[in-house]
């Protein structure tokens, strides 16, 4: 129980920089989601915290404790390794254990803890098994259970359920949100699943090659990403983005990429010629017969079924949008539709990527 | 197709069984002779007798060569065990510069120091550390010729085990200690178990060593007191010898099942996912 700093943290493998100018305050008892794709130094995030990689630059600190250069053992941080780390010598109750024997906790109270975290991960039978005999979600599971034994400052998780079918997985999330907020422990989780981010962080910060692009809530992630990155790494489906620019038509402003083109509205604060990017969820792309010959037409090249929705690919052009629409009779491929658009859940970016600020309709 | 393999079959099998009594006959001769009466170098089996069991145990050199041959081996192999495990280990784990030319070197070293040709400064040397005659001047001198190889190996071995397991451990708060104890010693046993036999195995068989280095009667190891079993005029008592020679074997096959048996050999590690 004790909040997490990192103050411009920097770390170099030979020429490759790994981490650069991070700097994030993580409060006590939040859970923190680290989030961004493969190689991006989430792990090494992780590996700072918990002292077997030493930073390059700048300070971390746990609780009122400059921890930089301390020891792992000295951390109070308990950690699930991407690659389990399960000490292949050991029976799963021995590995479970071996945190709380090493630190002479009293045989009764363990028993009593590995019983109790074996039958909230469905351990129970494979106490006695040596880790070579589980399957990687068995391990996986073990590994966790090896970290909710103890009684930590912080909680540091590399992907820990990856390896988990749907169903464990939902079950294994809740479980670990749930001892997160009943111990009111620090939680530093690391994903790739955007999915996962959502459901169960407090907070989300989004990593790119080294450096952070942005933390926030997951609810501000999801409807005001900071750049074309994030924009297009959270949600389930990608963000539909679109490079063009901003042409004056009269009285109204139009964005336009090609045979693409949309109608915005004056005051959102936008030259005229502006070169933007525009980003438009597939939940607020909508499409209807066209039977008027409408300005945005486009063609239905795909359709997918998912349950009750439908995930359909429309191009204008060049241009390829995505649209998720509740399950209805599907479209035809080949069959010519009009656009239609929530206009409230554009997303505007300038030429670099980043989010124009206050360009909101 | 059919008929070539049925008509070879035959020969394969003479040959075989050629060769398998080429290797049998020494063993059984070792296990025969000694049980009797009057040995000679053709494998018989005439008259039992523990005779020469009997002459061996009247025989007091030939007792107390055990005892100094276990110490001498048994000497060599914790000290090339204890060694070689830190020094492999430190040079598994850690980087610095020249760490590679000291692998080579270890190479190199590895046939160089107990050969006939390194006898001479071996006995030099020993002779001015006043380590002539001692005991612990052959177990330096046994340790310091099995340790190159033995680092070389521990080393290799221990690169192939994950660091994630020493990594998981530190983090789990485990002290130096305990990260040996319960960690990086288990995980390396196998390896360690099998340097400890070789290291048995072969310093039990040395000769030239302590037949250089060792003069009183009282500190020989087997190897040079089975030497003692040749008649003043030269000729092998051959009876003495055999019965001395399965004993002298025994010790070995001991170690080794014990080991084996203990920490198992072979080589496993990996990390799964
Ligand atoms: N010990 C190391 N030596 C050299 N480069 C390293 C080392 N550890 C990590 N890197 C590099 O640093 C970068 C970040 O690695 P890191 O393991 O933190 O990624 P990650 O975000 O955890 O990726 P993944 O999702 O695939 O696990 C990668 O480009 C990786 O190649
Ligand atoms: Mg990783």
């Amino acid at each position: 129980m004790a909040k997490l700093v990192f103050k411009d943290i920097h770390k170099q493998f030979g020429n490759h920089t790994a981490l650069e100018g991070i700097s994030v305050e993580i409060a006590e008892g939040e859970f923190f989601t680290l989030l961004g794709p493969s190689g991006c130094g989430k792990t090494t995030m992780l590996r700072l915290i918990a002292g077997l990689e030493t930073a390059d630059k700048g300070e971390i600190w746990i609780g009122d404790r400059d921890v930089t250069y301390l020891p792992p053992g000295q951390r109070k941080v308990a950690m699930v390794f991407q690659n389990y780390a399960l000490y292949p010598h050991m029976t799963v109750a021995e590995n479970i254990s071996y945190p709380l024997v090493i630190k002479k906790t009293p045989g009764g109270r363990i028993q009593e803890k590995v019983k109790s975290v074996a039958e909230r991960l469905s351990l129970k039978g494979l106490l006695q098994r040596m880790p070579s005999q589980l399957s990687g979600g068995q391990q996986q599971r073990v590994a966790v259970a090896r970290a909710m034994v103890q009684d930590p400052l912080v909680y540091l998780f590399d992907e820990p359920l990856s390896n988990l079918d749907a169903k464990l997985r939902q079950e294994a999330r809740r479980f670990l949100k749930r001892i997160q907020k009943e111990t009111g422990i620090t939680a530093v989780y690391v994903t790739h699943d955007q999915t996962e981010a959502m459901a169960m962080s407090d907070r989300v910060a989004v990593l790119k090659d080294g450096r952070l692009i942005q933390v926030a809530s997951p609810e501000t992630i999801y409807t005001e990403p900071a750049d074309v990155f994030v924009a297009g790494f959270v949600g389930s489906l990608p963000m539909n983005l679109i490079e063009g620019k901003l042409e004056k038509e009269g009285r109204d402003l139009r964005f336009s990429a090609g045979e693409f083109s949309v109608g915005i509205d004056e005051n959102i604060g936008l030259a005229n010629g502006a070169k933007l990017t525009l980003g438009i969820r597939p939940e607020q792309v909508f499409f209807e017969p066209d039977s008027d010959g409408g300005r945005t037409r486009a063609v239905i090249d795909d359709v997918e079924q998912l349950g009750s929705e439908m995930t359909v690919s429309l191009s204008i052009g060049e241009v390829i949008l995505l649209s998720r629409i509740p399950k209805s009779r599907p479209p035809k491929t080949g069959e010519r539709v009009k656009l239609r658009f929530d206009k409230s859940g554009f997303h505007f970016f300038d030429e670099c990527g980043n989010r124009i600020a206050g360009a909101k309709i | 197709m059919m008929r070539t393999r049925y008509g070879t079959r035959p020969f394969i099998l003479a040959a075989l069984v050629l060769i398998g009594v080429f290797f049998l006959l020494p063993l059984l001769w070792l296990v025969s002779t000694p049980f009797s009466a009057e040995p000679t170098l053709a494998v018989k089996f005439s008259q039992p007798s523990l005779g020469n069991f009997l002459k061996i145990a009247a025989n007091r050199t030939a007792l107390i060569a055990f005892k100094n041959s276990l110490i001498l081996s048994g000497g060599a192999m914790i000290l090339v065990v204890v060694l070689g495990s830190l020094a492999a280990y430190s040079l598994s784990r850690a980087n610095f510069s020249g760490k590679q030319a000291i692998l080579s070197v270890l190479l190199l070293f590895s046939s160089v120091v107990t050969g006939v040709a390194a006898m001479v400064p071996i006995y030099t040397l020993n002779s001015r550390l006043h380590l002539i005659d001692t005991h612990i001047g052959v177990i330096l001198i046994f340790a310091a010729g099995f340790l190159p190889t033995a680092i070389f190996i521990l080393k290799d071995f221990m690169d192939r085990i994950p660091r994630a397991y020493e990594e998981a451990a530190l983090v789990d708060g485990s002290s130096p200690v305990q990260l040996f104890r319960y960690v990086a010693f288990p995980l390396a046993r196998q390896g360690l178990a099998v340097i400890a036999v070789l290291t048995f195995v072969n310093t039990w068989s040395n000769f030239l060593v302590p037949f250089v280095l060792i003069r009183s009667n009282e500190k020989i190891p087997i190897a040079v007191a089975i030497y003692q079993f040749f008649s003043e005029v030269g000729i092998p008592r051959i009876g003495v010898i055999s019965a001395y020679s399965l004993l002298y074997t025994l010790p070995v096959l001991v170690i080794y099942f014990w080991i084996s048996r203990r920490y198992g050999f072979g080589f496993f590690g990996g990390i799964k996912g």
